[in-house]
C-alpha cells in the first residue's frame, strides 16, 4: 500500500516539476522589430502598461495622486499607461534579485553598476545597442555619455543626468569652521590633490583643543575608502588606474604610495584621538553623526551645491572643503544605469518611454517633487517649493532623488539651489578632467571567482586600514598578501588586457 | 486479502483525509522546490529558464573552497554550532528544572516569559545591545575598565573574546526556545516517581539525576538531532550584525554565510548562491542520519527514524 501511495506520489512530483519548467519565454520576436523604424504613436490601440521601476525616498501618502497624473500624462504623450512600482532602497536591494529571476512583469528599473555583469550573464536585461532607432533623445540629452555604458558591445542602459564626477570633500560645520577663524581657500594647495592634508591636520587639533568632548571626524568614508575620487577604478576596486586616470597601466592602489600616504594620515588622526574611535564599525552617515550633535565633520562625495544638500540633511549649515580634484571616469557615470528587462514584453514601448522620459519635464518633476499645487509650487525665481502650510515632515510626496531618475535638469530645481545650478553642472562637468579610460567598463565575467574571493578580503581590511585603526605597515602587508593570495594578479591582467583591447579599438 | 486492506483503508479514511492539508503544504513548500537544486550546476539565465540554462558542472562551487578562508569558515561554522548545542541545551535544562520548581504560578510564568523574551527581539536590536556594551568610545565594559583606572579594550579589534562573546549573546538569546520545550517535557512526567522518591529520602540533587534527567531524554535527543542537522548552516544576523561586520574580528566570526554573503555583495548569481545553499543541506542532511544512526545503535527507542 505505501509503495503505491509513494509511487502515485512522485509521479504527482515529476507532472507538477515538468509542468513548472515550461516557463522559459520565447524573445525572439521583439528583436525583429528592434531593427525597424521608429513609428508614430497610435493613439488607436489598445494602451501598453509600462512597468516603471523607481527609488524613492520613503513612501509618500501622495503615491497614488501621482500615479493618476503619471498616468494621465502617459496617455495624453504616449498612448501608454504606467504601473509606477516605488521602492526604498532597501526594499529595491531585497525584492528586485526575486523579481528579475522570477521573471516578473517589469519594464524599466535602476540598475547598480557592481550586478551589471551578473544581468548581462544572466539576461535579465536587453542591449540597448539594438534599440537605438527609439532612443534618439537619449542620446541628444547624454551626448558622449550615452555611449558610456557598454560592456564590450553590450549597451547596458543609460546614464542620469547628473554631476559626472565624484570629487571627495571635509564637510564640516559652519558654526565652528567660522568660530575658529578659518577660510577654505586656507586649505588650498598647489599640489595634485590641491588640499594640503597637513592643514586638516591642524583644524582637527584645533577644534580638539577648543572642544575637547567633540569627535573631530566620523561617518563612513576616508580619502583612502573613496576609491573613485582618485582615479579610476573601472567597475571594482581590483586593479587602478591611479592618478586620476591620466595613464592606462593598471595597478594595485592598495600597494601604492599614495594608499599609503592616506592610510598615515588617518593612523595619525586616529592616534590623536581626532576620529571616533569606533569609527571602522560605525555604519551610520556622516549626515547622522552631524546631525547628532557631536561631530565636526564627515568626509563625502561632494558636487556644486553639496552645501545646500547637507544643509537639510545635517540641520546645521557646513562648508565643503574638497579633498581631490574633480575627475570624470565611466564609473562616475554608469554608477546606476536605466534599464530595460528583459521580461519587458513590448520592449519597443519601453524603449519609446524611456527615451520620452528624457524629455518630460512634468514627468521629472512628478517623480521627484510629486503633484504641483499639491505637494510643490512653483516660486517667483522658477524653483519648486513647498505650498502654504506644506513641509518636510507632512509633505505627501517628496523624493529629492534627482540623481537617480532620467533628467532632473528637465525639471524644476529646488529652493535654495542658485536659479542657474543647472548651468553650474553643465559648466562642472564640462571642465573635469577625463580619465584615459573614460567609456571602457570592465567585464568581470571571466574571473568571477577571484573576484568573489577579493570582496571577502576587501571587506576583511580595507576600514581598519583607512581608518587608521591598525598599524599602517603590517596591516598593508597583511592585505596585500592576502588580495595576492585571493588572485588580484589575474584580476589585474584580465583588466589590463581588456583595457589595451578596448584602447586599440578606440584608434 | 485485498477485501481486508480495502476494509482498512475504509476505516483510516478520515485520518488520511486530514493528512491532504499538511501533505499539500509539504509538497508544495519543501518538495517541489527541491527540483530548484538543479540551478546550483547550471549557468542560470533567466530566458533559458532553470531548466534549459547551460551545465555549469562544479563551477558555482569552487569560490567556496579555493578561498585561503575556506579552512576557517568551516571550523567556525562547525565549531560555534557544537558549542551553542552543548551550552544552550546545558543551560536550558538547568534553567528548565529549576523553573519547573518555582511553586508561584505567577512568578513561574514571569520566570519563563522573561527567559523567552531575548528570542522574539531582532538580532539587529540585540547586536546595538552588544554595541552599548562594548562601544570604545561610550560603551559600558570601557566606562568600567576606565574608572577601575585600567587600559580601556579595542572590543571590536581584539579577537580575544569574541568566541565567548558571541557564545553568551546566542545563549541569552536562542536559551528561552529550548527552555519552554523542556518545561514541557518536564511536566509530562509522573509525579508518582517524585512522591515515591520522596518517601525513600531521595535529595533534591538525586531526583533531578535520577528521574528528570532520564524521562527528558527523548526530548534532549530531538532537539539535539534537529540542531545538528543545521550544523553547516549558521545565524547570519549573529555573526554579521553583533560583531558590527569589524574585518579585525573575521577569523573568529566568518562562518559559511557571512563569507557568501560578502563574497557575493558585489556580483551576486543565482548559481552560486545556490551552490552554498545546496552544499550546507547535503552536510545537514549527512548529519542527521549518521547522528540519527548513532543514537539507534546506542538506545533504538530514543532515535526519531
Amino acid at each position: 500500500m505505501s509503495k503505491k501511495i509513494l509511487s502515485l506520489l512522485l509521479a504527482l512530483l515529476f507532472v507538477v516539476a515538468s509542468l513548472s519548467g515550461c516557463t522559459a519565454k520565447d524573445s525572439s520576436s521583439d528583436k525583429d522589430a528592434a531593427n525597424g523604424e521608429p513609428s508614430e504613436i497610435n493613439f488607436d490601440e489598445e494602451p501598453y502598461t509600462i512597468n516603471f521601476l523607481y527609488l524613492v525616498a520613503m513612501e509618500g501618502t501622495d503615491q497614488q495622486k501621482v500615479n493618476d497624473a503619471v498616468n494621465e500624462l502617459t496617455l495624453k504623450e504616449l498612448n501608454m499607461k504606467v504601473n509606477m512600482i516605488p521602492m526604498t532602497f532597501g526594499t529595491y536591494m531585497s525584492q528586485l534579485p526575486l523579481m528579475l529571476s522570477s521573471g516578473e512583469d517589469l519594464d524599466i528599473f535602476p540598475a547598480m553598476a557592481n550586478q551589471f555583469a551578473t544581468y548581462i550573464e544572466s539576461k535579465y536585461i536587453v542591449n540597448c545597442d539594438d534599440y537605438a532607432a527609439y532612443t534618439k533623445d537619449i542620446y541628444e540629452v547624454l551626448g558622449e555619455d550615452a555611449a558610456a555604458g557598454y560592456v564590450g558591445d553590450f549597451l547596458v542602459g543609460f546614464s542620469n543626468v547628473k554631476e559626472r564626477s565624484y570629487p571627495a570633500g571635509l564637510v564640516c560645520r559652519k558654526d565652528i569652521f567660522e568660530e575658529l577663524g578659518y577660510k577654505v581657500e586656507d586649505f588650498a594647495a598647489d599640489n595634485q590633490y590641491g588640499v594640503d592634508f597637513d592643514k586638516i591636520t591642524e583644524l582637527f587639533a584645533a577644534v580638539k583643543a577648543k572642544y575637547p568632548d567633540m569627535i573631530c571626524l566620523d561617518g563612513t568614508s576616508t580619502m583612502g575608502i573613496q576609491t573613485e575620487s582618485y582615479g579610476d577604478n573601472m567597475g571594482n576596486v581590483f586593479g587602478y588606474l591611479e592618478g586620476y586616470g591620466q595613464t592606462t597601466t593598471v595597478t594595485n592602489w592598495f600597494e601604492s604610495d599614495e594608499f599609503r600616504m592616506f592610510a598615515e594620515i588617518n593612523r595619525e588622526w586616529f592616534t590623536s584621538g581626532y576620529v571616533s574611535t569606533d569609527i571602522a564599525v560605525n555604519s551610520d552617515s556622516g549626515e547622522i553623526k552631524v546631525k547628532a550633535g557631536n561631530c565636526f565633520s564627515y568626509i563625502t562625495n561632494v558636487k556644486p551645491n553639496t552645501d545646500i544638500e547637507k544643509l537639510a540633511q545635517t540641520g546645521y549649515e557646513v562648508v565643503v572643503v574638497p579633498l581631490s580634484k574633480p575627475m570624470k571616469h565611466t564609473n562616475a557615470v554608469t554608477a546606476d544605469l536605466l534599464v530595460v528587462a528583459n521580461a519587458s514584453k513590448d520592449k519597443v514601448k519601453a524603449f519609446q518611454f524611456l527615451n520620452w522620459s528624457y524629455k518630460s519635464k512634468e514627468f521629472n518633476d512628478l517623480i521627484n517633487w510629486g503633484v504641483e499645487g499639491l505637494d510643490w509650487v512653483e516660486n517667483e525665481d522658477g524653483l519648486a517649493c513647498y505650498p502654504e502650510g506644506v513641509d518636510a515632515f507632512n509633505v505627501g510626496y517628496h523624493n529629492d532623488f534627482g540623481f537617480i531618475y532620467p533628467n532632473q535638469m528637465a525639471g524644476h530645481p529646488w529652493v535654495g539651489n542658485p536659479t542657474n545650478i543647472w548651468d553650474i553642472y553643465a559648466e562642472y562637468n564640462a571642465n573635469t578632467a577625463k580619465s584615459q579610460a573614460f567609456g571602457f567598463m570592465f567585464n568581470s565575467v571571466p574571473v568571477e571567482t577571484e573576484i568573489a574571493q577579493l570582496n571577502s578580503v576587501y571587506e576583511q581590511y580595507y576600514k581598519d586600514i583607512a581608518f587608521g585603526v591598525i598599524d599602517v605597515d603590517q596591516g598593508l602587508a597583511d592585505f596585500n598578501k592576502a588580495l595576492y593570495d585571493a588572485g588580484l594578479q589575474k584580476v589585474i591582467d584580465e583588466k589590463q588586457r581588456q583595457l589595451d583591447e578596448w584602447l586599440a579599438n578606440q584608434k | 486479502m485485498k477485501s481486508k486492506t480495502l476494509a482498512k483503508l475504509k476505516d483510516y479514511l478520515p485520518l488520511y483525509l486530514m493528512m491532504i492539508p499538511g501533505l499539500a503544504y509539504l509538497i508544495i513548500n519543501n518538495y517541489i522546490p527541491m527540483f530548484g537544486i538543479v540551478v546550483a550546476f547550471k549557468k542560470f539565465n533567466v530566458v533559458d529558464g532553470i531548466y534549459r540554462s547551460p551545465w555549469n558542472g562544479l563551477k558555482n562551487f569552487e569560490y567556496l573552497f579555493t578561498s585561503n578562508d575556506a579552512g576557517t569558515i568551516i571550523r567556525n561554522t562547525m565549531l560555534y554550532n557544537v558549542a551553542f548545542i552543548i551550552v544552550n541545551n546545558v543551560v536550558g535544562i538547568i534553567l528548565a528544572i529549576m523553573i519547573c520548581d518555582v511553586l508561584h504560578d505567577s512568578l513561574k510564568k514571569l520566570y519563563q516569559s522573561s527567559i523567552l523574551l531575548p528570542f522574539l527581539v531582532s538580532i539587529v536590536v540585540v547586536s546595538y545591545i552588544v554595541f552599548a556594551l562594548l562601544s570604545h568610545e561610550n560603551g559600558m565594559f570601557n566606562a568600567i575598565l576606565k574608572a577601575s583606572g585600567k587600559d580601556p579594550a579595542q572590543w571590536y579589534n581584539d579577537t580575544t573574546w569574541w568566541p565567548l562573546i558571541l557564545i553568551v549573546v546566542n545563549c541569552w538569546k536562542g536559551v528561552g526556545y529550548g527552555t519552554l520545550i523542556y518545561i514541557a517535557a518536564i511536566a509530562g512526567i509522573d509525579n508518582s516517581f517524585y512522591e515515591a522518591a520522596e518517601l525513600d529520602g531521595a535529595s533534591k540533587l538525586q531526583q533531578i539525576t535520577h528521574i528528570t534527567l532520564p524521562c527528558i531524554v527523548p526530548s534532549i535527543i530531538t532537539l539535539m538531532i534537529m540542531s545538528v542537522g543545521r550544523i553547516f548552516y549558521s545565524d547570519f544576523g549573529l555573526f554579521y550584525q553583533v560583531p558590527q561586520n569589524s574585518g579585525s574580528l573575521y577569523s573568529v566570526t566568518n562562518t559559511i554565510d557571512t563569507y557568501v554573503y560578502r563574497a557575493l555583495i558585489a556580483s551576486g548569481g543565482i548559481g552560486r548562491s545556490s551552490a552554498a545553499g545546496v552544499l550546507q543541506s547535503v552536510v545537514g542532511f549527512v548529519l542527521v542520519v549518521s547522528v540519527n544512526a548513532l543514537v539507534r545503535k546506542i538506545s533504538k527507542e530514543n532515535a526519531i527514524f
